[in-house]
């Protein structure tokens, strides 16, 4: 919990010489649209559902909102997808994997219990879960579901080098909300810097140097995964 | 670019968004700046991380798919369910009722009630007789309270109602005799 605290309220920002401030608020929640020269950008969702932490976004679902739902789908699509390639071994079933998970996600909602598993764990199980069926409807061999075939991303002695796409997710969800914006603007709808300026209106020297804070900052909740959950695995 | 700006530029520097100039500047440094090396070091990975993540991309269309099945599976939601079953029982109680009253309306209610005095063949009577029509048939039934022994009689008659009254009403019938003998 202390950890998480930390992580929501932006101490430990500084990195090295410079100190990185944030934009204004009002600044951080202006809604981007969604572009036809993107078709994987974002809709425009109101800003207090890109805010919202993992746990309060499961609770909007459970409730019946599609806009909370979507903003799970931006989060977690990936590591669903990776996993489905992985486990199935083909594309066209990772895509229908995909659409179990989140149907399932959206259907059990009400039954996510956070203080016994962060949604991405919550998540995993349901992707490996759906995964596994699929493959024995399909008759397909399921490949190993093993974390080590899960975990294989980025060698070298890093700390990354035990990381996978679920962890990246997880970690890009809990750190600030500019910082995500910028992150995912750049990484996954491969937005410039000059061009992220553009659609949220902020200097682009303040787009670089928060790009630079945002990597920092992603690194250490990537050191410091789910220090508040209680129960993984 | 500013001594002290240098490590800002670490990010785009990975993702290969400064300008010429900029990164020749930055890399100039990185050759004598021990903490702008160790950030550039540190933030590798993360970026690599990243890159390796967007390379996972679902096609874009799979999202909409997404979110129309799961709308489309909202009746399977515990409450919503729940409140399908309600509203669906509501609905055919309603019907069920409506029927009953249409069937009611075009048949008639034929049943008449009709209260038994006591005679001297039965001092204590104290008894109804109630008769429904059914075509031209009367059933008959009749229930004897004061009798410890007394059942209910079903008879089968046919008649008028009026006629049954008044045999009820002008003393002791074969019905009342029949009645005694319980």
């Amino acid at each position: 919990l202390v950890a998480s605290s930390r992580l929501q309220s932006g101490v430990g920002l500084v990195w090295g010489p410079t100190c990185i401030k944030d934009r204004p608020k009002r600044d951080r929640d202006a809604d981007f649209q969604a572009s036809s020269e993107h078709p994987g950008m974002r809709e425009k969702f109101e800003p207090v559902v890109k805010s919202m932490g993992d746990e309060e976004l499961v609770r909007q679902v459970a409730q019946g909102d599609g806009r909370a739902l979507a903003e799970l789908y931006y989060r977690y699509s990936r590591p669903v997808y990776a996993t489905g390639v992985r486990l199935l071994g083909d594309a066209h079933m990772a895509e229908e994997l995909v659409q179990d998970a989140f149907t399932n996600v959206w259907q059990r909602a009400a039954s996510f219990d956070p203080n016994r598993a962060s949604f991405a764990t919550w998540l995993y199980r349901v992707t490996r879960n759906r995964g596994v069926d699929l493959a024995r409807r399909r008759r397909v061999r399921p490949q190993s579901a093993g974390e080590a075939q899960l975990r294989a991303i980025s060698g070298g002695p890093e700390p990354e080098a035990s990381v996978d796409g679920w962890d990246v997710a997880r970690a890009l969800s809990r750190i600030p909300e500019g910082h995500r914006e910028v992150l995912t603007l750049a990484y996954f709808e491969g937005l410039s810097q000059r061009e992220i300026s553009r659609r949220t209106g902020v200097p682009l020297g303040t787009i670089k140097s928060r790009t630079t804070a945002a990597l920092k900052r992603l690194h250490q909740s990537l050191l410091n995964p789910g220090a508040e959950e209680v129960q993984r695995g | 670019v500013a001594e002290d700006r240098f490590e800002e530029l670490v990010g785009p520097y990975l993702l290969g968004e400064l300008t010429v100039e900029e990164e020749r500047k930055l890399e100039r440094h990185l050759e004598v700046c021990s903490g702008c090396r160790r950030a550039l070091d540190s933030a590798q990975p993360t970026h690599n991380l990243l890159r390796q993540l967007a390379a996972n991309e679902p096609p874009a269309e799979l999202k909409d798919q997404v979110l129309v099945r799961a709308r489309g599976q909202i009746l399977t939601q515990p409450w919503v369910r729940w409140g399908f079953w309600v509203t669906t029982a509501a609905a055919l109680l309603i019907a069920a009722g409506f029927g009953v009253g249409v069937f009611r309306t075009i048949t008639g209610d034929s049943s008449v009630t009709v209260p038994l005095t006591a005679t001297s063949w039965l001092p204590r009577l104290e008894a109804r007789s109630r008769q429904r029509r059914s075509g031209r048939t009367f059933r008959s039934s009749w229930k004897c309270g004061r009798y410890p022994n007394s059942r209910t009689m079903s008879i089968t008659r046919c008649g008028t109602t009026s006629k049954m009254a008044a045999e009820s009403a002008a003393g002791p019938s074969r019905w009342d005799q029949r009645a005694g003998r319980l």
